[in-house]
């Protein structure tokens, strides 16, 4: 019985472990508790640990708060962007993104025409429609020949899947300009013209500015900004908005 | 042959004596009984025991000085006077039942010290090295001296004789003993009894010197520092490793090292390294504990050169309970070890190596090459490049690794002579130690090149040159080039020549990088929809792959279609195909018709058959073909006459037995009419 009693003991306090564990809904729920009692950085801790088993906008917007109380602005508006790019029609991340850059004086990134299109509709829609369009515009090619000639309706419909699929596929290389971009994360990033420790410095970057990358050297990315300004910094300084 | 360091303490067979030598240089052969009486004696060392036992034959106590009292003396054979020879047949017969004898009991007996002044205690040790132990006893009385039982210890001694280590545990019975006037006394011999085996303790005796007499031995031989040094060519800049051996008497319970000075300027000195070894030794007939200190120092001189170190070490010694005429030793030794909480003083020593000569050379001028920077020791290079091929204008990595022993601190980096063709920058150094002196390792350097030209087709050459002092030579050491490939630039930047207005407006704007009181929107209490990562949809694999559906609806029904349009469009592809499915099915029925041995249905489907396997040659139906459409078919195609016949025999066999119950056909098995259905089938198909 003795046996049975702790066995059942285990069971019950490791099922309930690993829901949490493995949980990050439960984790996110915890961490916003943490949040709401002014504990910003347990409650960053444990989105993190949420983060490290999937994402959400939610949860990369929540950290954006997280950061932002903590006064890690380049992390709060890495975390900000990733939610956008997860869900780019979300007002609240855009609003505080937008106050964040607004108090820490940061300029908002002038994005091309592309990019801000692409930016109308999350990635995954662009993505789908293009898709959707692609394989209706072959089959309004394809098929009218084959059933004896298509009618002005064929055509006109040919003529919209051609325009949709051509719109996303603008869309989605607006997005893939947008994906090279990432985010100083460190104050005072020293801008260098080699990939050096001991190289002449190029400028100085400010937390949360938004980079380019262009291209990587070892531990060192090559990075675009706007007015251009360009040059090296290293691998730890900036943070990818996309994966 | 090897020469063997033997040690024996063995019980004198003269009564009431012990003789302690010690014997240097016996050969391995010499370990026969008989060899062993023709050992070569370099040095005996004669413990107080003995002299008192050549005593008589040497010279008198009383001559000899305060030092000689304390501590054994060496003696030379030249020295040692004739009647010794005798002593030392005995000593060599002694030799040969000590090494019989190893298992056996030993006791020991002495007095420390052996000398002490009037108003002093000395210990009386019995060391016993058996298997058991006996009861605490009293030691028979002796007139004018106190004697009394204070405590047990243990001791081991570890001893190598041919690579084979042996531990010996020895207890230690310590007794004090006090006199009560000068002179001399002497504890007799006594038996013990360990169970039913009875052990012989040796007499030791104790000089008591007045108040007023001269005390020789002083807290160094407690503690004292030794270098060990390797007689090798020096030269100046060069990394020398040596050892320090700090000796410390195992009674000595509280040591504390300290600083280390080495004295004088010829010599640079690291930081000392913690003490990596710590052993067992005996000097001078005390225990000791050797702790060797490794020290890494430069020369700085050339010449004759004189290195000493000093070691400040922190030690804890009973209190003085006398006047400052006693000496340190005598504290040490009278205090009473075993008993806490007594007097106990704690004291800073400096312990020094005495000066030690070490020539240091000058490096030599000749064959030296010019890419020489310092580097002494032996060391080798290896270079690698990433990457090979790139654009002008991108960097590549250079990594110089240098391996080896030796003064890594005076290697510099590199220097490489590329001319205008490359953008070389400062290295980035690192040293990775193979040991905590740093004298091995390997040292790093990192180059950053930038190739400014696509005529660039190799890596600039690497020299690195050092002096190998085991040689007392330079080697120069050089890697290969490697090759590159560069391709025409394509990106530029300037260096920024604002740094310092870039600098201080970054940090203006960084003051105001903090929070405001305003406050952002709050959080959001939905976790919304959780994906895996964030990365583009179309890159996911779930994406890709759902694009094959569509992709293979599409392509099937496009080829369905067009199959359809091929059947209504080409009237001689569509009779094949209908012809060829009737006289599969013709076959199949002729198949069906054979097995059940019915001829007449077997024939009438062999004619349909044959009928479909040229059908597709004529517009009409090919049910109606009759056999002269068929002779006059074949005889278009020129055909041979066996097929014509053939045809022929199958279809008057098929009348023949629907009209006439043909016996003509049923002499030959459907079976076999069958087989030539077939056969006469695929002929007929494959006319063209």
């Amino acid at each position: 019985m003795k046996k049975l009693d702790r066995l059942l003991a285990i069971i019950l306090l490791a099922v309930p472990l690993q829901l949490t564990a493995k949980n990050p809904s439960l984790l996110f729920e915890q961490a916003n508790e943490y949040y709401s009692k002014g504990d910003y950085k347990l409650a960053i801790k444990v989105y993190r640990e949420a983060l490290d088993i999937a994402q959400s906008a939610p949860l990369n917007y929540n950290l954006g708060n997280g950061y932002f109380k903590i006064g890690e602005i380049g992390l709060a508006v890495l975390h900000y962007e990733r939610s956008l790019a997860i869900d780019p029609l979300n007002p609240e991340v855009r609003a505080n993104l937008a106050f964040v850059r607004e108090s820490a004086e940061l300029q908002e990134p002038s994005y091309g025409p592309l990019t801000q299109f692409s930016m109308w509709l999350p990635l995954e829609y662009w993505c789908w429609s293009l898709s959707i369009g692609f394989w209706a515009t072959i089959t309004l090619v394809v098929f009218p020949r084959l059933y004896g000639g298509g009618n002005l309706i064929t055509r006109l419909f040919l003529l919209l899947s051609v325009f949709a699929t051509s719109t996303c596929l603008l869309a989605l290389i607006g997005t893939h300009k947008k994906a090279k971009g990432g985010i100083i994360l460190t104050t005072e990033t020293l801008l260098r013209v080699a990939p050096s420790t001991g190289s002449p410095e190029a400028g100085y970057l400010q937390s949360g500015e938004v980079a380019s990358i262009k291209k990587i050297h070892q531990d060192f990315i090559f990075v675009e900004l706007e007015a251009g300004r360009s040059g090296w910094i290293k691998e730890s300084e900036i943070g990818r908005i996309w994966e | 042959m090897r020469l063997l360091n033997l040690q024996c303490r063995q019980r004198c067979w003269s009564v009431s004596k012990v003789i302690e030598s010690t014997v240097g240089s016996l050969k391995r052969s010499c370990m026969t009984p008989k060899n062993l009486l023709h050992w070569r004696v370099k040095d005996v060392r004669i413990s107080p025991s003995i002299r008192l036992f050549s005593h008589s034959v040497l010279k008198s106590d009383n001559n000899l000085s305060a030092q000689e009292k304390l501590f054994p003396k060496r003696f030379t054979l030249a020295k040692v006077d004739k009647n010794l020879s005798f002593t030392f047949f005995l000593l060599g017969l002694l030799s040969i039942s000590s090494i019989s004898l190893l298992a056996q009991p030993t006791v020991t007996s002495t007095i420390n010290p052996n000398s002490i002044t009037l108003g002093y205690t000395a210990t009386y040790i019995v060391s016993i090295q058996a298997e058991k132990q006996p009861e605490v006893w009293l030691p028979p009385k002796v007139k004018d001296l106190e004697i009394d039982f204070i405590g047990t210890g243990q001791s081991m001694q570890i001893s190598t004789i041919n690579q084979n280590t042996k531990t010996i545990v020895t207890k230690k019975y310590n007794f004090r003993v006090r006199p009560k006037r000068t002179g001399r006394f002497i504890i007799p011999t006594y038996d013990l009894s360990i169970g039913r085996q009875k052990l012989m303790v040796p007499a030791a005796v104790i000089t008591v010197n007045p108040p007023d007499g001269k005390q020789a031995a002083d807290l160094e031989d407690l503690t004292f520092l030794e270098l060990d040094k390797e007689e090798k060519p020096t030269y100046v800049g060069q990394n020398l490793k040596y050892v320090l051996k700090l000796f410390v008497h195992t009674g000595l319970t509280e040591v504390r090292a300290g600083e280390l000075l080495q004295k004088g300027n010829a010599f640079s000195q690291r930081e000392m390294a913690q003490s990596t070894n710590s052993y067992g030794a005996i000097r001078n007939n005390l225990d000791y504990q050797v702790y060797e200190i490794p020290v890494s120092i430069t020369p700085l001189k050339s010449g004759l050169q004189t290195l000493e170190f000093e070691l400040t070490i922190q030690v804890v010694l009973p209190q003085q309970r006398q006047n400052s005429s006693s000496s340190y030793f005598d504290e040490f030794f009278n205090r009473d070890f075993f008993s806490f909480g007594g007097f106990r003083e704690r004291r800073n020593i400096a312990v020094s190596t005495g000066p030690v000569e070490v020539v240091v050379r000058m490096l030599p001028e000749e064959g030296k090459p010019k890419s020489f920077s310092g580097a002494i020791g032996q060391f080798s290079i290896k270079q690698t490049l990433s990457p090979i091929q790139l654009n002008a204008g991108d960097p590549l990595t250079l990594k110089v690794e240098i391996t080896g022993d030796g003064n890594f601190d005076r290697i510099q980096p590199l220097q490489l002579k590329t001319g205008d063709q490359w953008k070389i920058y400062p290295p980035k150094s690192e040293f990775i130690s193979g040991e905590k002196m740093e004298h091995s390792g390997k040292k790093i350097f990192d180059y950053i090149l930038i190739p400014q030209s696509t005529d660039i087709t190799q890596s600039p050459p690497i020299h690195f040159s050092f002096f190998d002092p085991e040689t007392a030579q330079y080697v120069q050491l050089s890697d290969e080039q490697v090759a590159l490939t560069i391709h025409p630039a394509t990106h530029y930047i300037s260096a920024n020549t604002s740094v310092t207005q870039t600098a201080t407006s970054n940090s203006e704007t960084l003051a105001t990088s903090r929070p405001p009181e305003r406050n952002i929107l709050p959080i959001q209490l939905l976790p919304g929809r959780w994906i895996s990562s964030i990365q583009p949809t179309f890159k996911s694999p779930y994406f890709l792959s759902s694009q094959l559906i569509p992709l293979i609806i599409l392509s099937g029904v496009y080829l369905l279609r067009k199959r359809q349009i091929r059947f209504r469009d080409d009237a001689f592809y569509a009779r094949r195909l209908k012809t060829t499915q009737s006289m599969r099915k013709w076959l199949k029925t002729a198949k069906e018709a054979s097995s059940k041995n019915d001829f007449v249905a077997f024939f009438a489907a062999a004619q349909r058959a044959i009928q479909e396997s040229v059908g597709k040659h004529f517009t009409c139906s090919a049910s109606t073909l009759t056999l002269a459409d068929l002779e006059l078919f074949l005889a278009s195609k020129n055909s041979n006459g066996t097929i014509v016949n053939e045809v022929r025999e199958f279809f008057e066999a098929g009348d023949a037995v629907r009209f006439f119950s043909g016996n003509q056909a049923q002499e030959q098995t459907l079976r076999d009419w069958n087989r030539a259905l077939l056969k006469l089938v695929a002929k007929l198909s494959a006319l063209k």
